[in-house]
């Protein structure tokens, strides 16, 4: 089932266009890999799912309900979360306190304390965070702060989740126990979108990949048939190459 | 048509002043990223500078212009650069806006310090009586000269930042300050020409503006105010369109004041709505312009908001009451009815807590939400009903839910400036009106500039009485500030400090911002609304000039000093301001002085009765302190005394030992005083020396967030 999809999505910031009819969708129980050089529009497309950037042009499906002119916080009750690539903590709050506070938001006016506490502690324990629980936030080195947002996004009983670029500054053993976490996260039935540049991590949990560059889809598929599309390669490799 | 042209001529002679003044403003805000709440205060320490060479040192007007603007105003520049605005590089925008607002109340305090403000300064204008008439329309000499030295002005400032390689670093240094720097440029001396500048033009302004103002301090320092509406019509950053604004801003204040009379409008309503047209025009400018004006964020790295424990905070609350009531016992009632105000005051400096301390927002109308609740006790509480105190919450709730609407568009320092407007506006007219009628019913606000307050009763408890108020002050307060603590740790809290930190992240994660906001600023008026009401009870009556803008800086600066998350900072802020404790300690200081140094007696009584300058000084060196030093220095010791039973029994008996010597006499109300004081803030400091504090690199004395910082840094 489609819990999420954006279909023919452009973004224009003045002169600049961002998205040029952009297409994806996330399926329930699913992981799919949205991909693709520096400044293709990943984020951008993040932010317009969300409903923090709104569309020129284009539609937002949540369940197959038109969400295109619908607010951020009511699209997160409708079971959209998220994860910043240029991390957004509450860095005041200690970690238990970041998925608390998640929790209740997502409980909405009558979020009571003892119920945001009975959700967080065991979320904080499942992404690894149970020996800094009680550490603010703004003091974590990268890795585990990116942790904190996908517990806090978890907090929020989502459908589907966007991530992006989770991983990056995870060390190698964290990035394993990461992936062991997606994929779990996926047989419960959560749908998940995922934004990553590390190429092993993607390719080990995607079962569908979107590339895009400069705004547009250049290539959708399983990563294997992703892998050998010329496209792909020369849009990949040529911004790998030129990026040293 | 003739009027016209006066009106135009002298509505572009005020346009030239506001321009003078919102140009300095933009190029230091451009240039180093600080909008200068003392702007006005350099204006108004300019014009007094010129007036003592000219009139009272009688020296010729040229000798004293040169001395005062070319060499003066750019030293004091280089000065403020290198002494206090240097150290605000990479600091949040929250630190630069209450230090440059504690450099303003240093300045007033400085001047009030040196220029007696009772006595009279007739300062005429260059070249009194002397006009040039243009076609019947007669323009005073000073109007032209004004006119002729805005267009120099900028027509200077034109050619240095477009023309010469100077003035484009210095617009470039804004951008990136490190980039400058690899560039070959120095940033520190760009800085420095820049503030020189800016204080030039300050007081250029202030000498222009003072013969139309009479000189006296407040009203000059409160004219940079009008030109804040100039400068955000430019944006703060574009000059020209500063110079339309301050033009708009001139000609529209003139125009409304010469055609007021076919207006049909109430002339009762219309001289405080004058005074405020700048304001006026400033919100609206704020409110509705084109595109949302965001400044940067307001967070402030090195801030803690330690969530307290119940046990403290409760604790705390029983331990005032508990002084508070022995301490009814022994004082006279002259002094109970003196320090009956503390407790409002400080229930507005609690009020403080949640909407700046967790929610960021600068809020800088507080005590004018604390004038509505003194207004609602006059008008309802005429028996002493306590139905007036919830009138006395409720009216400035919704006032404050209006206050926020602009905190939807506009952040950091724009939304600062915009409760600045409402806190001028609520001073200049609301405040001031006098009776009119409206919707069939009599108005008359603030009683005719004086109210009279009665003291609530509950049910048939009376208040009336100083030692009875004195006690019931303590209890609300101590309620307050438990009613904060418990804000901090729910759900409710931890949102609004979340929004502070990211507003991205709270919008995806479900939290409707807007409602969060209109929450917060209802709490928060609401509970200043009532600390005034309490306050002015207190005080018994009030005037407006004890709810004014100033007021409400002050208190916020005493706040940030002593930590703004805490409500022991809150008592501390109520007992500075409410019981004058700097009168009290410079005051006895001045005794103890052997009178053959007289200028030191003099200098502790001056200090003593100046509250603006030691707040002022106290807050330049926030840099160092950013929690206050409630949060940093006191507390965390005495968390550390709580879990040492036998030191909390010594404290305890010592301070039962000096209470049972006062009650039967045989020590006085000081040697009392002075044993409470070394009990409860040096003798931690003896038993444990080195506070969690004293090592600036651990922000807390857990050991495990220490190793997380060391590898943090490490990755």
């Amino acid at each position: 089932m489609r819990v999420l999809e954006a279909i023919d999505i452009s973004v224009r910031f003045g002169g600049i266009t961002a998205l040029d009819g952009a297409s994806l969708a996330v399926e329930s129980g699913g992981i799919t890999g949205l991909i693709g050089p520096n400044g293709a529009g990943k984020t951008t497309m993040f932010d317009v799912l969300t409903g923090l950037t709104p569309v020129d042009s284009g539609r937002v499906m949540v369940d197959g309900r038109n969400v295109t002119r619908v607010a951020p916080h009511r699209r997160a009750r409708l079971g959209v979360a998220r994860t910043f690539q240029r991390l957004e903590l509450f860095g005041g709050l200690t970690v238990l306190e970041n998925v608390e506070c998640a929790a209740g938001m997502a409980l909405g006016v009558r979020g009571r304390a003892a119920a945001a506490r009975r959700v967080a502690g065991p979320l904080v324990a499942r992404v690894g965070l149970g020996p800094v629980a009680h550490v603010r936030a703004g003091l974590l080195p990268t890795g585990q702060a990116r942790l904190v947002e996908v517990a806090r996004a978890l907090a929020t009983h989502p459908k589907v989740l966007l991530l992006d670029e989770p991983a990056s500054g995870q060390s190698e053993t964290e990035r394993e126990q990461f992936a062991r976490l997606l994929r779990e996260l996926a047989q419960d039935g959560l749908g998940i979108l995922l934004v990553e540049h590390d190429m092993d991590l993607v390719m080990s949990v995607c079962e569908y990949l979107v590339v895009l560059n400069f705004g547009r889809v250049i290539a959708a598929g399983s990563p294997a048939d992703v892998r050998r599309d010329p496209s792909v390669m020369s849009a990949y490799l040529g911004s790998r190459v030129s990026h040293g | 048509m003739q009027q016209f042209f006066s009106y135009t001529v002298s509505g572009m002679g005020t346009a030239a002043i506001y321009a003078i003044a919102a140009a300095g403003l933009v190029l230091t805000y451009t240039t180093t990223g600080v909008f200068n709440f003392a702007h006005g205060a350099t204006s108004m320490l300019g014009a007094f500078t010129y007036w003592q060479m000219r009139f009272a040192w009688h020296l010729p007007a040229p000798v004293a212009l040169v001395l005062c603007l070319g060499v003066l105003a750019p030293l004091f520049g280089m000065l403020l650069e290198r002494g206090v605005m240097r150290y605000l590089d990479g600091t949040s925008e929250t630190t630069k806006v209450v230090t440059t607002i504690s450099l303003m109340l240093g300045l007033l305090g400085l001047s009030l310090w040196i220029w007696n403000p009772s006595a009279s300064r007739p300062f005429p204008r260059f070249w009194e009586g002397e006009v040039l008439t243009v076609g019947g329309v007669r323009i005073p000499y000073h109007v032209v000269a004004t006119l002729a030295i805005t267009g120099f002005v900028a027509i200077v400032l034109w050619l240095m930042l477009k023309r010469t390689r100077f003035g484009v670093s210095m617009r470039a240094v804004v951008d990136d300050r490190s980039l400058v720097a690899l560039n070959g440029a120095r940033p520190h001396v760009i800085s420095m020409a820049s503030w020189s500048v800016g204080t030039v033009l300050a007081a250029m302004a202030g000498v222009l503006i003072a013969p139309s103002l009479k000189l006296s301090a407040l009203p000059l320092t409160l004219l940079v105010v009008n030109a804040y509406a100039a400068a955000v019509m430019g944006k703060l950053k574009s000059l020209p369109l500063t110079f339309v604004g301050a033009l708009v801003l001139g000609l529209g204040t003139e125009y409304l004041r010469g055609y007021q009379g076919s207006l049909r409008i109430s002339q009762k309503l219309m001289p405080g709505f004058l005074a405020s047209v700048p304001v006026v025009i400033l919100l609206v400018v704020l409110v509705v312009g084109r595109s949302p004006l965001r400044g940067q964020t307001i967070t402030r790295v090195r801030e803690t908001v330690q969530r307290p424990t119940w046990a403290g905070s409760t604790g705390m609350g029983a331990g005032i009451v508990l002084i508070a009531a022995l301490l009814s016992d022994v004082l006279p009632r002259t002094d109970l009815f003196t320090l009956g105000r503390i407790w409002g005051l400080g229930i507005i400096a609690l009020s403080l807590i949640p909407v700046v301390g967790f929610g960021g927002h600068l809020s800088l109308c507080q005590m004018s939400f604390a004038g509505v609740g003194m207004v609602m006790i006059q008008h309802l509480g005429g028996r002493g009903s306590p139905l007036a105190l919830i009138a006395a919450a409720a009216v400035p709730a919704v006032l404050g839910m209006i206050v926020a609407i602009p905190s939807f568009r506009l952040s950091g320092i724009y939304f600062a400036l915009s409760t600045a407007a409402f806190a001028v506006l609520m001073d200049r007219w609301i405040f001031l009106l006098p009776r009119f009628r409206f919707l069939g019913m009599d108005w008359d606000i603030f009683n005719g500039g004086s109210l009279d307050l009665r003291r609530t009763r509950f049910f048939g408890l009376s208040t009336e009485g100083n030692r009875a108020f004195f006690v019931y002050g303590a209890v609300a307060f101590a309620l307050v500030s438990v009613a904060v603590v418990a804000i901090r740790r729910s759900n409710y809290g931890q949102r609004l400090i979340a929004l502070k930190d990211s507003p991205a992240a709270c919008a995806t994660l479900g939290m409707n911002i807007k409602v969060a906001k209109l929450g917060v600023f209802a709490v928060s008026a609401g509970l200043a609304g009532l600390g005034g009401a309490l306050y002015g009870q207190g005080m018994q009556s009030a005037t407006t000039e004890s709810v004014q803008f100033l007021s409400s800086l002050t208190l916020l600066m005493v706040m940030v000093v002593a930590g703004l998350n805490s409500p022991g900072a809150a008592l501390f802020a109520g007992v500075f301001l409410g019981f004058g404790l700097n009168n009290v300690i410079f005051g006895k200081l001045a005794d103890l002085v052997p009178d053959r140094l007289g200028w030191a007696q003099g200098f502790f009584d001056k200090l003593g009765t100046n509250t603006l300058i030691v707040v002022g000084l106290a807050g330049l060196s926030l840099g160092r302190h950013p929690d206050g030093f409630v949060a940093t220095r006191l507390r965390p010791r005495w968390d550390q005394i709580l879990a040492r039973p036998h030191a909390l029994l010594g404290i305890g008996g010592t301070l039962g030992v000096a209470y049972t010597a006062r009650v039967a006499g045989l020590i006085g109300n000081w040697p009392f005083a002075i044993v409470t004081l070394v009990v409860l803030v040096f003798v931690p400091r003896v038993i444990i020396p080195k506070g969690p504090g004293a090592n600036a690199e651990d922000l807390s004395g857990d050991p495990e967030e220490v190793m997380i910082r060391a590898s943090a840094r490490g990755h």
